[in-house]
């Protein structure tokens, strides 16, 4: 068997064709799952008990069930109970089914992010008049956010990958555009290698982006 | 004549279930230094954590006498933590400007402004850009001085402000509280085991056993012949200490 260097260098084009989707999917998953953590942390991190066990069943059932599962419930099971999901794009199922996954991962890396900004930090606050809303925004959060920094940006490199499950339901991102083209042509090993190779440069890239944001913050850290 | 400016009044702290301080009594006045003696776990941290309120109290009562008010002494108090507990990701003239700035007082140009005057006065201003991470320990304690004082506020409580340092930074922090204690008219309770230094700065010492104040007197007198047996021997293995990192 030979490597069809002519093919391999021949479908990056059209692959590429279908990046702009993978990037709109992993885009759009990030921020439901950012805003979602964020309100699940909130809520797991309230007195109310109440709220803490909304919190503690939402992470333990979203992190329990597999992302397939996950986005077959959304978009095959959802519609039966709630029939206006049949007119939503696919595309959007995908968001919000994985966002929502993901949800659970950053709820927990907020809260044990929050967990470990010294409680000093918040005795001088509470000791020197200043108030607590001005104490979350100035120091709690930048802090924190140092501190998650580098789960989140594993969970999001996670997520960059994982869309190559919307497959699934029949979504042709770069993956499944990937599918086709080495159905039609046989070439299975040059496609998926090149396949492989972008979403590769991709990570790198993001990798790159997210150590210059790591620095920028941890500046306080020397 | 003289103002009492705090009284505490059978003051007694319970942590799961196990009493801490019991019935602690006792008064200063404006302008007075009073210093808390006592071996490791006698409760001098706790009661001075009691009086900011980061510890609740169990039973009695605090009296601050300007505005009479029941309580703790927050919004009257500003404290230097044995730690520092300065914020990580503000530099050190945000530190220092956090208690007006953060509290709504003062704009943040107004705080900085003042903060600069405060870093000048710890002679830490060429510091002012640094984050805490890069300051030696008598850097962030005289930082941490500062931002007390940032505070304006008539109580100044200082909770083992050198236990955390290296022999050569415990100099340097002590001459900057005795310079501020000077330079202000601030009631001042501070928390430590160096004895020199309270003999120095002190007005009154207070000597706290098991949880109990032992002996409320003046400097000279608790220095002085004392027959407590608990103050003999704390002095005894103190004045050894301090001879050994002297």
């Amino acid at each position: 068997m030979t490597f069809d260097w002519h093919y391999f260098f021949h479908v990056f084009p059209l692959l590429i064709k279908a990046l702009p989707l993978t990037l709109y999917l992993a885009v759009g998953i990030v921020i439901v799952s950012l805003i979602v953590g964020g309100v699940i942390s909130y809520l797991g991190l309230q007195s109310f008990r109440p709220l803490r066990w909304f919190a503690s069943i939402y992470v333990s059932g979203f992190r329990a069930v597999p992302a397939v599962v996950q986005i077959f419930l959304a978009y095959y099971g959802l519609p039966e109970l709630i029939p206006a999901l049949k007119t939503v794009s696919p595309q959007t199922i995908i968001i919000f089914a994985l966002g929502f996954k993901y949800a659970a991962y950053m709820a927990e890396t907020f809260r044990s992010a929050i967990h470990s900004v010294d409680y000093g930090q918040q005795e001088a606050a509470k000791a020197l008049h200043i108030k607590q809303s001005q104490y979350v925004l100035r120091v709690l959060w930048p802090q924190a956010a140092v501190n998650a920094l580098p789960t989140v940006g594993n969970y999001i490199i996670g997520i960059l990958k994982e869309t190559s499950l919307v497959f699934v339901i029949g979504v042709s991102e770069m993956f499944g555009e990937g599918k086709l083209l080495a159905g039609a042509s046989f070439k299975y090993l040059e496609v998926y290698v090149a396949v492989g190779l972008i979403y590769w440069a991709l990570v790198v890239a993001y990798s790159s982006l997210q150590r210059a944001v790591e620095w920028r913050f941890k500046r306080f850290e020397v | 004549m003289t103002k009492t400016i705090i009284e505490v009044n059978d003051l007694s702290v319970s942590i799961n279930g196990k009493s801490i301080l019991k019935d602690i009594q006792f008064k200063a006045e404006k302008g007075q230094v009073l210093t808390l003696l006592g071996p490791s776990g006698a409760g001098k941290s706790t009661l001075i954590r009691t009086l900011n309120g980061l510890q609740d109290l169990s039973s009695g009562e605090i009296l601050f006498y300007d505005d009479i008010s029941k309580g703790h002494l927050a919004q009257h108090s500003g404290m230097v933590f044995q730690h520092f507990n300065l914020f990580k990701n503000l530099t050190a003239i945000e530190n220092v400007a956090s208690p007006a700035w953060l509290s709504g007082e003062l704009t943040k140009k107004e705080a900085l402004t003042k903060a600069h005057v405060l870093l000048k006065q710890l002679n830490v201003d060429q510091q002012a850009q640094q984050y805490p991470a890069s300051l030696s320990g008598g850097q962030k304690q005289r930082v941490g001085i500062a931002r007390a004082l940032m505070t304006n506020a008539p109580i100044l409580l200082l909770d083992e402000p050198t236990s955390a340092l290296d022999p050569e930074s415990i100099q340097e922090v002590l001459l900057a509280i005795a310079d501020i204690i000077k330079a202000t008219d601030k009631t001042v309770i501070l928390v430590t085991h160096e004895l020199r230094f309270a003999k120095q700065i002190s007005d009154k010492i207070i000597f706290m056993y098991d949880g109990q104040i032992i002996a409320n007197e003046t400097t000279n007198a608790f220095f002085g012949a004392q027959t407590n047996q608990h103050i003999q021997n704390f002095l005894q293995s103190e004045n050894a200490e301090n001879i050994r990192y002297a």
